[in-house]
């Protein structure tokens, strides 16, 4: 087993920060990442053989990327690429695949900055070939430089949206519409915090400006209710929503499409954390699980961290910040007291951070789920995606009598493909809880189970040894 | 399709072309492409088939939701969305319905409950 002082695990926003900043205090960081590059999602970089021009690749935020990597690489941080950190064996103790071998490492101090994924909604024809995330539009469009069809409609809620909207119109798509459930100018109007915070606010009316000028209707308190076509996607129904996003009868509108991206907001990638214990708390505003931490990002567990978009939906700025807290505290610890310049760090990140958590308050408030958004599975609409379970099969084995989330998986298989129930779960929640009448925050979630990403069974040698 | 350099901000070039080979056929992609790229580049969706014969094609593109698996030089289950394409590379489409015929434990485990 192999021992570092500080190891942190993803290297995107959150874990680049974490690292350069622990790393600078003083402290041994190894920096573990599934990608071959670091960066995460936000800071993707082009794939080997690719070339940019020398134009930014992540829009506003070009600096402070371009700065994180060349503090990257000034610093001594051993950086793990391509390696899947799988399990947690024992205490700050993580298994870790690369390609068909595994080791374990262990942190005396823990960062985990392992992202977020898009919370996906289920709704009629969702399994389509041609229905994409919003992200892997964004994914495939700025880093793989393909646009899977020419007719793309985008729709859901969030920031998100505006900014592939925009993405796509600057990669020669034709956006056939812009969906959005919420009733965003009035949002905009209730929360008077937004107006503190004038610059992502510009940026986001700038996307809306963009999509208006290339002439794709923007609607707003609407929803896409189902996506129909044979082999793949051809066809879109889009319906009016109330408050509540329930579709009003008779506003449906039908669009023709090649390719349709939907995205409702993020689930943290909660999952190494949970499975070393730390706890996690249903946080009703995120409408997601998220591990319980204090202002300086250690969790329930003392000297394990998490800093980013698995600590609640906040967006890049947020993530940074937090990981150089996370990234400083723990070194702190550690015994580096660190330069009077780290102090000042330290004091600069919280007072930004604070500003920019009264953004995310109001993003969050404006864009806030509502619960007419589960109505839209219909009985014989899949929602476990990999074993192809319906809503009526997981509302029938939860009417006869499977009251926990655990013995609902055990009896649909629900939850037990691949993607190891990342894209069902909430949604298998959600219908458990309208059957049985009580809150959704009232029904735990299934334990997570090693390993929490697939890897080859002969990765996982160590697993069995023990 | 593929974004033209000098559409999509910023413009980026390509690497050199590489020969792979799709359910028999020839087919042009580049260095630095995943598999499905090169697919969707062909307004090509369809990657796989589930056990019940439903068509499943790239939906989260990073990796996690597992729906754009195929076949890679003889290997099952291989993401799409992950792998770069390699010069002689051969993918075939995964038709989970033949998967399920020749293994029909799992189907009969599921519906035990029933």
């Amino acid at each position: 087993m192999r021992e570092a002082e500080v190891v942190v695990v993803g290297a995107g926003p959150a874990g680049l920060s974490a690292a350069v900043a622990a790393a600078q205090a003083g402290a041994e960081v190894v920096l573990v990442d599934q990608s071959l590059r670091p960066g995460g999602q936000y800071f993707r970089q082009l794939p080997p053989g690719f070339q940019g021009n020398g134009r930014p690749d992540w829009g506003t935020d070009e600096e402070k990327g371009r700065a994180l990597l060349d503090d990257l690489s000034r610093q001594k941080i051993e950086i793990l690429a391509d390696t899947v950190a799988y399990a947690m064996v024992a205490d700050k103790t993580l298994s870790l695949a690369q390609q068909t071998s595994s080791f374990q490492l262990k942190g005396q101090r823990l960062i985990l900055a392992t992202g977020a994924y898009e919370r996906p909604v289920p709704f009629p024809g969702w399994t389509l070939p041609g229905v994409f995330t919003a992200g892997a539009l964004q994914t495939l469009v700025k880093i793989q430089r393909v646009l899977p069809g020419r007719r793309i409609m985008v729709a859901g809620s969030g920031p998100l949206l505006y900014v592939v909207a925009a993405t796509l119109l600057d990669a020669g798509a034709e956006l056939v519409a812009l969906v959005e459930a919420a009733q965003v100018r009035s949002g905009w109007r209730q929360s008077p915090r937004l107006w503190r915070s004038w610059q992502p606010l510009l940026r986001g009316l700038e996307y809306l400006r963009q999509v208006r000028d290339a002439g794709a209707p923007v609607l707003f308190n609407h929803a896409v209710v189902r996506a129909t076509g044979d082999e793949q996607v051809r066809q879109v129904t889009v319906m009016r929503v109330d408050d509540t996003w329930r579709p009003q009868p008779g506003s449906e509108q039908d669009f023709e499409v090649d390719a349709l991206c939907v995205s409702y907001g993020f689930l943290p990638s909660a999952e190494l954390a949970r499975l070393a214990g730390c706890q996690v708390e249903y946080r009703p505003e995120l409408h997601a699980y998220v591990p319980v931490h204090d202002g300086n990002m250690e969790t329930s567990l003392p000297g394990v961290f998490v800093a980013g978009e698995v600590a609640g939906t906040g967006g890049a700025g947020i993530a940074m910040a937090q990981g150089q807290i996370a990234g400083i505290v723990a070194a702190n610890q550690l015994g580096y007291a660190g330069e009077p310049g780290v102090a000042r760090q330290l004091q600069a990140a919280r007072k930004g951070l604070a500003g920019l958590e009264r953004f995310r308050d109001a993003m969050n408030e404006t864009f806030a789920l509502r619960p007419g958004i589960w109505d839209l599975a219909t009985e014989d609409t899949i929602i476990c995606r990999c074993e192809e379970i319906t809503k009526g099969e997981i509302r029938a084995a939860t009417q006869e009598g499977s009251l926990s989330s655990r013995e609902v998986k055990l009896r649909t298989w629900a939850g037990m493909g691949p993607c190891q129930g990342r894209f069902c779960t909430h949604a298998i929640l959600q219908i458990m809880a309208e059957v049985t009448e009580v809150e959704v925050s009232e029904i735990p979630p299934p334990r997570v189970r090693p390993p929490v990403h697939t890897v080859p069974v002969l990765a996982m040698s160590d697993l069995l040894a023990d | 399709m593929r974004v033209s350099s000098d559409k999509l901000q910023p413009p980026a070039q390509r690497g050199l072309p590489v020969q792979i080979l799709v359910d028999g056929s020839q087919l042009t992609a580049y260095e630095g492409e995943t598999i499905a790229t090169a697919l969707l580049a062909q307004d090509r969706q369809v990657l796989r088939y589930t056990k019940e014969g439903r068509p499943r094609g790239v939906f989260c593109a990073i990796g996690l939701c597992h729906e754009c698996r195929m076949i890679v030089n003889g290997q099952p289950n291989v993401r799409a969305c992950l792998t770069l394409v390699e010069p002689g590379m051969q993918v075939q489409t995964l038709d989970e319905r033949s998967v399920s015929a020749a293994s029909p434990g799992s189907e009969g485990m599921k519906r035990r409950t029933d």
